[in-house]
């Protein structure tokens, strides 16, 4: 009983990462209404680049993290480039198709540039698992949670209280009316790009913190957790994803504890299928598109 | 010349992926999961003439069918997502095949091997080629026959009016069940003839290669099965056939390239999305065409 | 008096909080040229979307030639014999305008077992297409879709023609044809409904129109009924010169 406990809280903290993979996925499809697929590869190039200020200058986690952040915009701004900005109008399928070629050329070519080889990660917060109460906590669970809270809180304060949030949900809710209002829709769509790329940043320095290297298929990792978040929570809804992916967290840990590693992924999958079939708004989201 | 024939059977039973896809394309879905079709028509195909001794033609047709029959029953969850998520939930489709062929054991002893699916292993020694003598060419030939009867099918659907409504179907549904068209009906048989095509694909592949496991038909097979008709275009049945012929033959034709196979495909979708989103042979292409051979026939002599 | 042809029964949609048709009832005689008007937002798509069943109405009852077909699928309303054209052009745009027309055209209902193609050939001569036959839709100027639209909707030999403003976008010259087309498919028996904002159009074609207000219907009558009836103008020109109408009755 008490380790199920112990599973839970775990999963709890651990599903913070699922829900921020699925924040930066609601929030660049609540403003641009298209999904970026290529998200998972941006998460993954950061992981990989945030190394190296480690292996090159022994340099501090947070100069890691920084790295990571840069690496993430650019190639962020690259996709939006390539991916969303001239696609042409009436073909559905075409942004949809564009950002999953994306992801296959950037995951692509970060294997190839490491030789498919995982590179081991520090542990910046220790080895030790910390001891809360009767409970084992792990110390980069609890980083990551604390971290994703204040990335939250970062977020809601910029969609909230400044401007370009003011104009990012008002492109959201009507992009047209938004435009006549004097909105420059494309400063806000590759704003929202370097928004979410950055968020990309700090996620893939934790992503391969918690599972102690940056590994090739981190790419199609986040992208699938993104996925079952988003749907779970719904498309487009940041609640949602924050719900959707702490629950993912607690269900994966205790499908692991009680049924094995090798059922966590296929769980994941069924949920997703379940959800897709019954409830395709998912939990708290708007009817998707 | 081994190679070449080689590199000939897999064009022939690609291309027969690729035409998956499309039928189930032109009626507005596009699937992730058509390899997962082709799995369940190779293992059930395998079996047939592996574990249970019967013909191989009976094998192809069982095949087909187990996938046609999936087909069918996924058609009908899959009315109610579209776009993206549809993408995924045929995706994950697809991986709930593969991830159940992991775990199933069904295996027979015969002579000195266990035969059978067996798990992670997959599925070894579907001997029909040769047990029955045979050739590399012979079967290239089969491979041939088949993919020319199924195109055949297609070209007849393209001009027929089943076809047409297929296609208004994917540009417009309002507009389509406006005119009379019964979209669900459209939709789910897209799926079945997509399911069924795979299944056969699938049939023809564990045949030739003698061995099927479940790395085969994940995710690069998915990739690759949706680029072909990508690429080739979704203007006729000649799209997805030009595109498995121009993306097989390059990435197998210059090795060195091989490697990067999955990096080449995803560029060429984006680059196809952005300059050319209904492939290399769109509708208007096909259009203008098929006026080519209208023109011919008007002038023919009575 | 025949029945009407299209009958709807205290009609509601709603959409969550929104009314979008409340306690409508119409009757639609059969052989006419009928007219639903009414500022933008009063109802009148959803009242078409429920008639050819892309909505189910929320209460009451639609009924077509005596039959009840209110929440039925669309390609079954179809099939029944309800034409529709849309507000906003929806052609199959990868489409040559044979194949728009050729897509939509079923076996002949009066037996005579001719050709489909030659049906639709009969259709575009009608709508002048005739000679765009292998054209793509997009070679069409805007006239020329409308027309194509016309031709499609009439390939499933309908009985019941519902035209969404029809004059959209029209010219003078245009519209005169247009009436005079749709006065020519009155006489082959077809009964049509059209949904307008062209007032001289409207008035100068419909034998009978209703009027739908935020969802409810204000008025039912002849031209000159609605042409000075307080509450349609008062929905279309403001309270004060609704009660100055009101007085001068």
């Amino acid at each position: 009983m008490l380790d199920a406990m112990e599973q839970l809280i775990n999963g709890l903290l651990y599903g913070a990462l699922y829900a921020l993979i699925g924040g930066g996925f609601s929030i660049l499809f609540g403003v641009m209404r298209r999904f970026n697929m290529a998200y998972g590869s941006t998460i993954m190039a950061a992981a990989y680049v945030s190394l190296i200020p480690f292996t090159r200058f022994q340099a501090p986690a947070v100069v890691m993290v920084l790295a990571g952040v840069a690496m993430a915009v650019l190639v962020g701004l690259l996709v939006e480039f390539c991916c969303f900005r001239f696609i042409q109008k009436g073909h559905e399928l075409a942004p949809l198709m564009t950002t999953i070629g994306a992801l296959i050329v950037i995951t692509e070519a970060i294997i190839h540039a490491t030789d498919a080889v995982g590179l081991r990660y520090p542990s910046p917060f220790g080895e030790e698992s910390l001891e809360v109460g009767r409970f084992l906590i792990r110390p980069d669970y609890l980083a990551v949670a604390v971290v994703g809270l204040v990335c939250f809180l970062v977020i809601f304060w910029i969609i909230h209280r400044t401007r370009l949030g003011l104009a990012m949900r008002a492109v959201a809710e009507r992009p047209e009316a938004a435009q006549i209002l004097g909105v420059n829709l494309r400063t806000v769509n590759t704003l929202t790009f370097v928004l979410t790329s950055a968020l990309a940043g700090v996620i893939g320095f934790f992503a391969a913190v918690t599972v102690g290297s940056a590994r090739p298929d981190l790419g199609v990792f986040a992208t699938g957790k993104g996925l079952v978040v988003m749907v779970l929570g719904g498309l487009g809804s940041l609640p949602g994803a924050i719900a959707g992916g702490l629950l993912l967290g607690i269900v994966e840990f205790q499908a692991t504890w009680f049924l094995g590693a090798t059922f966590r992924d296929i769980v994941a999958f069924l949920i997703l299928f379940a959800i897709l079939v019954f409830r395709p708004s998912g939990l708290l989201g708007s009817r998707p598109h | 010349m081994d190679y070449v024939i080689a590199v000939a059977s897999i064009i022939g039973i690609h291309a027969l992926l690729g035409l998956s896809v499309y039928v189930v394309a032109i009626c507005g879905q596009m699937s992730f999961g058509q390899q997962g079709f082709f799995a369940l028509g190779a293992y059930t195909a395998g079996m047939c003439t592996a574990l249970w001794g019967l013909g191989f033609v009976p094998a192809l047709l069982l095949g087909t069918l187990v996938a046609a029959l999936f087909g069918f029953v996924v058609g009908f969850p899959a009315l109610r997502v579209r776009g993206l998520y549809l993408a995924i939930a045929t995706f994950g489709f697809g991986e709930i095949v593969r991830l159940a062929f992991l775990n199933v054991r069904y295996t027979r002893q015969i002579g000195d091997r266990v035969v059978g699916p067996n798990g992670a292993e997959g599925f070894r020694h579907v001997r029909w080629v040769f047990d029955g003598g045979v050739t590399g060419l012979q079967y290239l030939g089969i491979i041939l026959l088949v993919l020319a009867v199924v195109a055949g099918f297609f070209a007849w659907l393209d001009r027929s009016k089943l076809g047409a409504k297929f296609r208004a179907v994917e540009e417009d549904e309002t507009a389509a069940a406006m005119v009379g068209i019964n979209v669900t009906q459209v939709k789910v048989l897209g799926f079945t003839l997509g399911g069924a095509v795979a299944g056969l694909s699938g049939s023809l592949f564990i045949h030739y290669s003698t061995y099927i496991d479940h790395d085969m038909v994940a995710l690069p097979l998915a990739i690759a099965s949706v680029t072909y008709p990508i690429l080739g275009g979704l203007g006729s049945f000649a799209g997805p056939l030009l595109g498995t012929v121009l993306l097989v033959s390059i990435t197998e034709g210059l090795r060195a390239l091989a490697e990067l196979r999955e990096f080449i495909y995803g560029a060429l979708i984006i680059v196809m999305m952005i300059f050319r989103p209904r492939g290399l042979i769109d509708e208007a292409l096909a259009q203008r065409v098929a006026g080519w051979f209208r023109l011919r026939r008007r002038t023919e002599p009575a | 008096m025949s029945a009407p042809i299209l009958r709807v029964d205290r009609v509601s949609r709603h959409f969550g909080g929104l009314r979008a048709l409340s306690d409508v009832s119409l009757e639609i005689p059969r052989g006419s040229i009928y007219a639903l008007i009414g500022p933008n937002g009063s109802g009148k798509t959803t009242m078409f979307n429920v008639v050819t069943g892309g909505l189910a109405p929320t209460t009451g009852s639609v009924t077509f030639h005596g039959r009840e077909i209110g929440g039925a699928r669309t390609h079954e309303i179809v099939r029944l014999g309800i034409g529709r054209t849309f507000q906003n052009i929806r052609l199959f745009t990868r489409m040559s305008v044979f194949h728009n027309v050729w897509v939509a055209v079923r076996a002949a209902r009066d037996g005579s077992g001719r050709s489909q193609g030659a049906r639709v050939m009969e259709l575009l001569e009608l709508t002048d297409l005739a000679a765009r036959r292998d054209d793509l839709v997009e070679s069409l100027n805007f006239g020329e879709q409308r027309r194509l639209e016309m031709a499609r909707a009439l390939a499933g030999e309908p009985t019941l023609l519902l035209l969404d403003e029809p004059a959209a976008g029209m010219g003078g010259g245009e519209k005169e044809r247009l009436a005079r087309d749709i006065r020519a498919l009155q006489a082959r028996d077809l009964t049509v409904f059209l949904i307008e904002h062209s007032m001289d159009l409207v008035m100068g074609l419909a034998e009978r129109i209703a009027v739908l207000h935020f969802g409810e219907k204000i008025a039912e009558g002849s031209p000159t009924e609605i042409q000075t009836h307080p509450r349609v103008i008062e929905a279309y020109l403001g309270r004060a010169r609704g009660e100055r109408a009101a007085a001068g009755a």
